[in-house]
């Protein structure tokens, strides 16, 4: 291979690669607009939004609190005495607005539901694909757009923004208990100090941001699904680049939010 | 078919091999979806539709069963009720004794569609020539 | 029916979820003092540098109100107008002293100290001037003269040790003598007659020991000042104690720092490789002092310097 052809297939990859990502922020446009639109909304919308949710948050319920119980507890115990070694107990209210509420919360949420329901919406998309499902919607003039992909978006977003709270609440609860320990604080002084760091855009923050890790999170893995090709064997490769993709996106998100909020 | 696909967009029904059921769906669900999401029927109202539908087929009893649970008649039979929850359905029946191994005739099939006497429902049927004798005197 | 369950369930999960955040929510607000009734008061400053409107107002490390207003007056001076929640009021009277504290680590504040909490309650109509403490520039004001003074003493110590210096002459005198001394002629010649040489050696040994006693204390002054040094810089209430504390804050506070903390750190680093430099130095001349030390021990124990003792020969 000659470095004149090299670099053409570098062009070539690049330009691919572009093409992808302007087809997909494009779809994603598109379905966002619906989203927005309340003519996209039908009761059967709803119906499946809710099984969606039930799915997504509902059944994951247990676990998803035993895991923010056993996490959260370790991580701000661990926090708090690094905290009170270097001497900044006064900023304990800030760390856990900050980096509690505001980060971990969503993050955790995030990756914790991408894994479960992003990946088996990915594989349901690609097997839909692949058993000509997504012909047969077609053909009856059923839009994917509308049928699949909004309510699933939906509850997703519904279910990451009402997760990543729970989350940031019981973290914030388990604070409670080793600021009694470590410090030896009261009720009234640990809500007093959370409270005074908490500001109020911080709510707008956390859900927008998670909204955004819901949208993605369930988008990118409906999108490549439903682009899988119509062999089973597609099916795997399916699922592995959107979820690549999911966690790409994911970081993308979280470095904009970090930019979004210090500058 | 993919002409009358394009030329009926509205109306095309297609009751095919190749278009196969929602398997996460039930057979209830299946036949549902359309008007749920054409006529934006709420749940009651497309509840009493559906139930009335497979009760003209006799087929309530596998309401709630997935599709890779039934039969191949059975499987045709709801694909039938399905495409006929279109408005003003054009039922385009694709290859019927590719999609039911065993008939012999295309009485049975007849005997179905007469049930469906929804306002302004037509049927096609799109089959081989050497078929033809199958269908009967009034052919196909 | 199962879908009943379902939805059900969902409906429950939702509103509970909601109702929980909106319980959070409240409590926040409430903590923040959004219900309560609110006293405002008058501050005045020179200038606005530091001031931002929802600036907290300490009492005792507790913040009682806020910063809700910023105005320039006729004078061109900066109006600040605080809210302190009611329940907090009794804290502001007519003797407290209002400070703009620009600390180290954290965001600016405004501190009020109290010390008569039974005077008169601060009038809503008196403006009452602002003092700023900026705890940076204290700290750079106090680390310069450190630096200036360790300085000169590493130069003083880096004079002294340095190739061609009187210290290092002077080793290597002593060093030939006790190897002359080594060699049992020379000894002999020494110890029998040749009373020119035994004075030099005399003389050489007592300016070793002149020089040993300014040596050390050379060594006990950098010592002390080195001491003073780690005291002032990396004791417990030090200057490197408190410009640590930046360090660990500096990734989150570096785009949000002034120019005078870029100064503040590139001084704590001159000032920590200094100190280090003055460690360095003082372990080189304990070195020196401590092989001289044992020079003057060897020196002493194989020569008689005592007169009047004879010299047995063999």
């Amino acid at each position: 291979m000659n470095a004149v052809s090299w670099i053409e297939s570098v062009g070539a990859g690049a330009l691919g690669r572009w093409r992808e990502l302007h087809q997909l922020l494009g779809f994603a446009s598109a379905v966002f607009r619906r989203l927005l639109s309340p003519s996209s909304y039908r009761p059967l919308t709803v119906e499946i939004a809710v099984t969606q949710i039930y799915f997504t948050a509902v059944q994951l319920l247990g676990f998803f609190i035993v895991v923010s119980v056993v996490f959260g507890s370790l991580f701000i115990g661990m926090t708090l005495f690094v905290i009170k070694e270097i001497g900044l107990t006064g900023y304990i209210g800030d760390f856990i607005a900050g980096v509690v509420v505001l980060e971990m919360a969503p993050i955790m949420t995030t990756l914790l539901i991408a894994l479960r329901s992003g990946s088996a919406i990915n594989a349901e998309m690609a097997v839909m694909k692949a058993n000509r499902e997504l012909d047969a919607l077609e053909a009856f003039g059923v839009d994917i757009a509308n049928y699949l992909f909004l309510p699933r978006i939906v509850a997703v977003m519904v279910s990451v923004v009402l997760l990543s709270a729970l989350f940031a609440i019981i973290v914030t609860a388990s604070g409670l208990v080793f600021s009694a320990i470590i410090f030896d604080m009261s009720f009234n002084t640990y809500t007093e100090l959370i409270a005074k760091a908490i500001e109020y855009r911080y709510f707008t923050i956390m859900v927008v941001k998670s909204a955004a890790f819901g949208f993605f999170i369930t988008f990118i893995p409906l999108y490549y699904g439903s682009r899988a090709g119509y062999q089973l064997t597609a099916v795997p490769v399916a699922v592995l680049r959107g979820m690549v993709n999911v966690f790409i996106a994911i970081i993308i998100i979280e470095v904009l939010s970090l930019v979004a909020r210090f500058l | 078919m993919m002409e009358l696909a394009t030329a009926e967009k509205g109306r095309y029904a297609p009751v095919s091999a190749d278009i196969p059921l929602l398997s996460n769906l039930s057979v209830f669900r299946n036949i549902a979806l359309i008007r749920q999401y054409h006529e934006r029927l709420g749940r009651e109202e497309s509840h009493r539709l559906t139930t009335e539908a497979l009760e003209r087929f006799g087929l309530c009893g596998i309401a709630e069963k997935r599709p890779y649970d039934l039969s191949e008649r059975d499987l045709f039979l709801v694909k039938l009720l399905r495409a006929a929850q279109r408005k003003e359905a054009l039922i385009v029946i694709d290859r019927p004794f590719v999609q039911i191994a065993g008939l012999r005739s295309f009485e049975w099939i007849r005997k179905h569609l007469e049930l469906l006497d929804f306002p302004g429902i037509d049927a096609i049927i799109l089959d081989y020539e050497w078929n033809g004798e199958r269908y009967g005197s009034d052919g196909a | 029916m199962a879908r009943d369950t379902l939805q059900y369930k969902v409906g429950l999960f939702i509103v509970s979820t909601v109702a929980l955040i909106l319980a959070t929510a409240v409590l926040v607000a409430y903590k923040k003092d959004l219900f309560a009734d609110l006293a405002t008061y008058r501050l005045l400053s020179e200038s606005g540098e530091g001031l931002s409107q929802g600036m907290p107002v300490l009492f005792s490390g507790f913040e009682i109100g806020k910063v809700s207003a910023l105005e320039l007056s006729e004078k061109g001076e900066v109006l600040i107008t605080i809210s302190v929640a009611q329940k907090h009021a009794r804290w502001v009277r007519e003797t407290s002293a209002f400070t703009l504290e620009k600390p180290l680590v954290g965001s600016p504040r405004i501190v009020v100290k109290t010390e008569d909490t039974g005077s008169a309650e601060l009038p809503a109509d008196k403006i009452v001037p602002i003092k700023t403490i900026d705890d940076i520039n204290e700290v750079i004001k106090k680390a310069q003269p450190l630096v200036e003074r360790i300085q000169s003493v590493a130069d003083n110590v880096d004079k002294m040790t340095n190739e061609g210096s009187e210290l290092n002459k002077i080793i290597a005198d002593t060093r030939k003598i006790t190897k002359m001394l080594s060699e049992k002629k020379s000894l002999l010649e020494m110890a029998t007659g040749d009373k020119k040489g035994q004075e030099t050696l005399m003389k050489t040994l007592e300016q070793v020991a002149a020089i040993t006693a300014t040596v050390d204390t050379t060594v006990k002054r950098i010592d002390s000042m080195t001491a003073k040094a780690d005291e002032g810089v990396f004791g417990d209430k030090g200057s490197l104690a408190t410009v640590n504390n930046i360090l660990l804050d500096i990734e989150a506070k570096f785009k949000r720092l002034d120019a005078l903390i870029d100064n503040a750190v590139t001084m704590s680093a001159d000032l920590q490789g200094t100190t280090q430099d003055i460690n360095l130095l003082r372990k080189d001349v304990d070195e020196t002092v401590s092989s001289l030390r044992q020079l003057l021990q060897d020196v002493r124990n194989s020569l008689p310097f005592d007169q009047k003792k004879e010299i047995k020969l063999p």
